[in-house]
């Protein structure tokens, strides 16, 4: 391989139009709020907003019980989209046993001083559907392609095969 | 002592000096750790002072300023009045709202002792004189620095130890070293274990790059060598120690190196990063409790695992879902996080050079991105896609994964239902990509401030201010230099974020990633083949490769046997049961 060829930068294709961002967080249950799918089984290699939030099929499910950090809590909430949260909730809560604790149906996360008075029970329960939550086995599965990313001991595979790139 | 204590003005105005000693070890990483260590603490109000040295004797010191491993700082005694506080005993009602010094400085890794400096000179004539002059021992009389649940003056017990760099004095000598400080005259019991005060008198020499004395005292039989012995100090410092009774005079031990070693972990892989660097690395990153912290190649976790140490909320990625996964049950990176009661991190396998297809949001997302990236020293980077010029279309019966990651999988999948499922390909991702690439994530995801710290290998011929990487969003904060071999060394870079993200000119920033273009990037990759090329070059290569090559077959044939052996053995054990039936 001559060396000009291996090292010419390549760039790759302009992203997507920006987007209003909230997205969501990696753990367990909520795995797929940070997660999103493109330009899977032939659609758009564009990110959209089709390919969010991953859809959760859950094979097993473990709650590791872990204190509350409040402040981390706080600051990470704003990052999250919670309507994504929310349907990720509602898609693993049938598999928990006992039931995951409820959270708000509705909750403004970029308003900071609205969660700031949130009471100690809520903030727990958020704690408790964000961190403690795992998805040990299982897939992600796109809404848009329906493509199926597995997830494994814990470790979501979301490598995309070589046609799909 | 009542009389003394009036005689000095009750609201002075002078100093507070502390004398920081270092490990004569990372010497490239001293000054930029203590200056993340005090940017983290927001420690400002201090001015580092020069070291003393008598331009008499050292005047061609061939070692220079800079290798010299102590750090002498100043703080405006109103400073540590209202801001600081240097008590040993951290949790106090007075403290509140000050910050405490020793807790600070702790976190430095590369720090072995510190202490509040009462005099300093070239040789211990001028510390003596020094430490006379000094306003410290009315202070320290006075003792209001001390805290409040501090033992009075009169009864703090106390002792004085000699600490002389690389060379050996007996006891004798060092009692007349002692004995030059006794105007100091304490009034409290002398006590070898554990004091309330412990004193340091430390004697500086020339020390070479390994941290040994240029010119030793002692001879190898042990004799003294006279004209060294007469050499002058470089350096003499008296004062007492800060946190003797948290840390020890010696603060390495609290530290969590030998704690945290890689020996003891159960899980490692080749590329694993040691601990003593990546807790450096976590101090340089700014990273502190409820940091959120990036790694986008994991490998065996190393560097998070450091990170989750200091507090941090740990996320990593990688392509090789094999090190991920681990090899067993026990022996992966949840185990190492759990064999230390850590929270777990969060893994997913995905690929760096297309992070945009795999997270949804450019909105800055993480406190720091800490990591090592693969040079193709120990572990060669690829990224997904086809070797192939013309890609072949995976087979729909195939596509949709019954959750089949790797080859092997793929294999017994087969064996079950009689079919392959496709197991996405990966071809080589060159080093000038993978650093244009981890540039521009994190100018993507870090916020305003957030720290990308790294690893790059490089040989003789890198060049510093050209060859590095850059990215318009990035500002340079620190570049720390550790030699390897003669001819290899790798740098840490500390890059802050200061500009934000603009999306559309995310072709642009690729493309000035490397001011000499190919020229730059060829300097850090391929450095496998340039060590090798090196070795090549050296006398007696082509034998040791021999010797090698033969230790090579010799340890596959006697696996071989053994396993035959194995197999033999197993053969008989079953040949035996059915005899028996």
């Amino acid at each position: 391989m001559d060396s000009d060829k291996r090292y010419r930068t390549t760039i790759p294709p302009s992203p997507k139009p920006s987007r209003p961002g909230p997205f969501r967080l990696v753990r367990g249950t909520v795995i797929s709020t940070l997660l999103h799918s493109t330009g899977s089984g032939g659609s758009s290699r564009e990110s959209t907003e089709k390919g969010y939030p991953l859809n959760i099929e859950v094979a097993e499910l473990q709650v590791e019980e872990s204190t509350v950090d409040k402040q981390f809590l706080l600051k990470l909430l704003p990052k999250i989209n919670y309507p994504a949260l929310k349907s990720a909730v509602m898609q693993i809560s049938n598999h928990c046993e006992p039931p995951l604790p409820a959270i708000p149906e509705e909750l403004d996360v970029s308003d900071g001083d609205r969660l700031m008075t949130l009471d100690f029970r809520t903030l727990s329960s958020l704690y408790k559907v964000l961190f403690d939550v795992y998805l040990v086995e299982g897939f992600l599965i796109c809404p848009d392609t329906g493509r199926r990313f597995p997830v494994k001991q814990r470790i979501p595979n979301m490598i995309l095969h070589e046609d799909e790139i | 002592m009542e009389e003394s204590s009036s005689s000095t003005p009750s609201s002075d105005d002078g100093e507070y000096t502390l004398l920081i000693e270092l490990v004569h070890r990372h010497v490239g990483f001293h000054d930029a750790e203590l200056a993340s260590v005090w940017r983290m603490h927001g420690i400002q109000d201090f001015t580092f002072q020069e070291l003393p040295m008598d331009t008499r004797h050292h005047s061609s010191c061939s070692t220079g300023n800079n290798i010299r491993p102590f750090r002498i700082v100043t703080f405006p005694w109103t400073a540590i009045e209202t801001d600081y506080s240097v008590e040993d005993n951290e949790i106090s009602d007075k403290d509140k709202g000050k910050t405490n010094l020793i807790t600070a400085l702790s976190r430095c890794t590369l720090i072995r002792s510190v202490i509040e400096l009462w005099g300093c000179g070239p040789v211990l004539k001028d510390c003596v004189e020094s430490v006379r002059a000094s306003v410290s021992p009315h202070r320290h009389r006075r003792g209001c620095h001390l805290g409040a649940k501090a033992k009075p003056y009169s009864e703090r017990s106390w002792k004085i130890t000699i600490h002389t760099l690389g060379s050996t004095y007996n006891r004798e000598e060092q009692g007349d070293m002692r004995s030059q400080f006794s105007f100091l005259d304490f009034p409290g019991p002398v006590q070898m274990k554990c004091p309330d005060d412990e004193f340091l008198f430390i004697r500086e020499v020339e020390l070479d790059s390994n941290g040994g004395a240029v010119y030793p005292r002692h001879s190898e039989t042990k004799c003294i060598i006279p004209e060294n012995d007469a050499r002058p100090s470089l350096g003499c410092y008296f004062g007492r120690v800060l946190g003797n009774n948290r840390m020890g005079r010696n603060w390495r031990g609290s530290n969590r190196i030998e704690q945290f070693s890689l020996k003891k972990r159960k899980y490692l892989g080749p590329t694993s990063m040691d601990s003593e660097l990546s807790l450096i690395m976590t101090n340089l990153a700014l990273i502190d409790k409820g940091s959120f912290v990036f790694d986008p190649f994991t490998g065996t976790g190393s560097i998070l695992l450091t990170a989750a140490l200091r507090g941090a909320y740990v996320f990593g990625t990688d392509i090789d879902l094999r090190v991920l996964r681990g090899r067993s049950e026990d022996e992966n990176i949840l185990a190492n996080f759990k064999q230390f009661n850590l929270p777990p991190p969060e893994l997913v396998r995905c690929d760096n050079s297309l992070y945009h297809r795999h997270f949804r949001s450019h909105l800055p997302l993480f406190d720091a991105i800490l990591t090592d990236p693969p040079y193709g020293i120990r572990a060669g980077a690829r990224k997904s896609g086809s070797k192939r010029d013309e890609v072949r279309p995976v087979l729909d019966e195939h596509r949709y994964a019954h959750g089949i990651n790797t080859k092997r999988e793929c294999w017994t999948h087969f064996n079950l239902l009689g079919r392959h499922d496709h197991v996405a390909q990966t071809k080589p991702y060159a080093v000038s990509d993978v650093m244009a690439d981890l540039l521009n994530v994190a100018a993507m995801t870090l916020k305003m401030g957030g720290r990308l710290t790294y690893i790059i290998p490089s040989m003789k011929d890198f060049n510093e201010d050209e060859d590095l990487p850059r990215h318009e969003c990035l500002k340079l904060v620190s570049v720390c230099y550790q030699p390897l071999q003669t001819e290899l060394g790798r740098r840490v870079v500390t890059l802050e974020k200061t500009n934000e993200y603009d999306e559309q000119k995310q072709a642009q920033y690729l493309e000035s990633t490397w001011l000499n273009g190919a020229q730059s990037a060829e300097k850090c990759a391929n450095i496998r083949e340039r060590l090798l090329e090196v070795a090549k070059k050296k006398p007696g290569y082509e034998e040791k490769a021999a010797i090698r090559k033969q230790k090579r077959k010799l340890n596959k044939e006697t696996k071989k046997r053994a396993k035959r052996e194995q197999a033999a053995q197993a053969q008989e054990m079953l040949e035996d049961k059915s005899h028996h039936v």
